[in-house]
Order: structure tokens, then sequence, then C-alpha cells
């Protein structure tokens, strides 16, 4: 790992700290939604530091799994373990059903959201119709089911094992 | 010699059929082998679940794969929308500098 994805990381893990305090007093889902989305967003970026040119987008998260998808043949089995899967085929398949999922966070950033559901202001910008804080989201209602529930345990554990994989 | 443990083409037909399995978002991967160093990869993949944007500054992604080693490589991507891959097609949005579709090629 080098300086610049230790900052990243180090950004992303309070990130996520602080979505774990939130989720457990109860927070709204749109405050809930934007640290995890940070926190991905972070991780991603500390990941493709590796290479001294990470996205500048939001749009990380989607890349970072798809990156570790491709993990050279070499690597795959002891990639797969670090995620509790046996085999990285399980891995793989377990990414292509949750990418739809993390797709969906990545468009919870104003940026992405086309002026529609976003975790942080009013929509539609020119005659506010909703605010996030009163909002029901289809992103959070599918991270709260399984594939869910999954995909937040594997955040939680990319985080805590980055230096891992970095 | 590094030079002959590193296959181009096949090493992008690897990366387009892991990246098809890996998302189900991507319709297509096209490999665009035009202007590039010898250990690069390019790659413009069509994407469904991404949505369209307006500013249209398409973005290639360094994936970081097999740096420092023999078969050291680079693999850049850039995600599209179906309206964006029309669009480029029709020579109405620019891919990145020295990016180019001459002997572009659907892979796998």
């Amino acid at each position: 790992m080098n300086e610049f994805q230790r900052l990243w990381w180090q950004q992303a893990r309070s990130d996520h700290e602080v979505f774990l305090l939130l989720r457990r007093e109860g927070i709204s889902a749109c405050h809930l939604l934007h640290y995890l989305q940070m926190a991905t967003e972070k991780l991603a970026k500390a990941y493709f530091w590796r290479t001294n040119a990470p996205p500048k987008s939001h749009a990380g998260f989607v890349k970072f799994l798809r990156s570790l998808g491709g993990t050279p043949t070499a690597h795959r089995s002891s990639m797969a373990k670090r995620f509790a899967f046996n085999r990285f085929e399980d891995f793989q398949r377990w990414i292509f059903a949750v990418l739809p999922i993390a797709y969906d966070l990545e468009r919870i950033t104003p940026a992405l959201a086309s002026d529609g559901p976003n975790s942080e202001y009013p929509w539609p910008h020119a005659k506010p119709a909703n605010a996030p804080v009163s909002y029901e989201f289809d992103v959070w209602n599918s991270l709260a089911k399984h594939q869910g529930r999954e995909l937040m345990r594997f955040v939680h554990r990319a985080v805590e094992r980055f230096s891992e994989f970095a | 010699m590094a030079t002959t443990q590193f296959d181009r083409a096949s090493m992008a037909r690897w990366y387009a059929e892991q990246h098809l399995k890996t998302d189900p978002g991507i319709v297509s991967v096209y490999y665009l082998p035009a202007n590039s160093d010898v250990r690069e990869i390019r790659f413009v993949e069509v994407n469904r679940l991404i949505g369209d944007r307006t500013d249209d500054a398409l973005e290639p992604v360094d994936f970081g794969v097999d740096f420092g080693e023999e078969g050291a490589h680079k693999l850049f991507v850039v995600d599209v929308s179906p309206a964006q891959w029309e669009r480029i097609q029709a020579g109405n949005l620019r891919l990145p500098d020295s990016w180019s579709l001459t002997g572009a090629l659907e892979l796998p």
C-alpha cells in the first residue's frame, strides 16, 4: 500500500465507522446511504490509487468490484478466501448478483442522480417535491434484503482487510 | 525476456470474458488496440446500467492489474451507455485523446 492509498483508506474507514454508528442509532436512511456511499467510493479510490490515477468521478465502487472479479489467476484463491468464498467462481457469481445494488448506491450521489432521488438535497432542483429524509429509497430496501446485507458485510470486510489486497 | 511473457490479444480476450462474467450491466466489450502502448489494453465497455450523462467526459480508468511483474501491463476501460456508444460510432462523441475505433474488435 502506498501513502496515497493509506490516506484514502483512513478516510474510508472513518466514513464507514460513521455509517455503522448511524445505523446503530436508527438514523434516517438518507444519512446511512450518504455515509455508505462515501465509504465505498473512498475504498475504491484507495484501491485505484495503486495506479496513481484513480477515477475522478463518484463512480468507483462498481469498478472496484469488477476489478476484484477480474483478479489474475495466480491470486484468485486467496482473494476468494479473503471474502469467505471457497471458490473464486462463487465470488465472481456473487459480484455479478450484487453489482446492480452497487450501481444504485453510486447513483444516489447528487452528481449522478439526474435530478432525481439522492441522499443529500431535495429534488427536482427547479421545483422540489421530495426531501431525502422522508423518502423511501429502493436501494436501502435492497440493502436490507439478503444480497444487500451480504454486500454490506463485504464492504465491512474490505475496509478492515484492505491492506491485504491493496 | 519479459516481452515474450505477455500476449496482449489473448489477455484482452480473457479480460473481456471476465468482465462479462462479473458485470450484468455490460452489453458488449470493444478492444481498441490502435495507438496504444504494446503493454496497454484499451476497452470501451457498453453498459446498460450506467446513466446517460450530459457532460460526456469519457474517463479511461486504469484497472491496476499486474503491474511490477514480468507480464506487467495496464488495462484501461471507458464505460459508456448504449446511447453514448451510438454517438461515438456516429462521430458525435469523442473518445479520449489518442483512442481510436480503427481496428476495434468486439470481444470475446
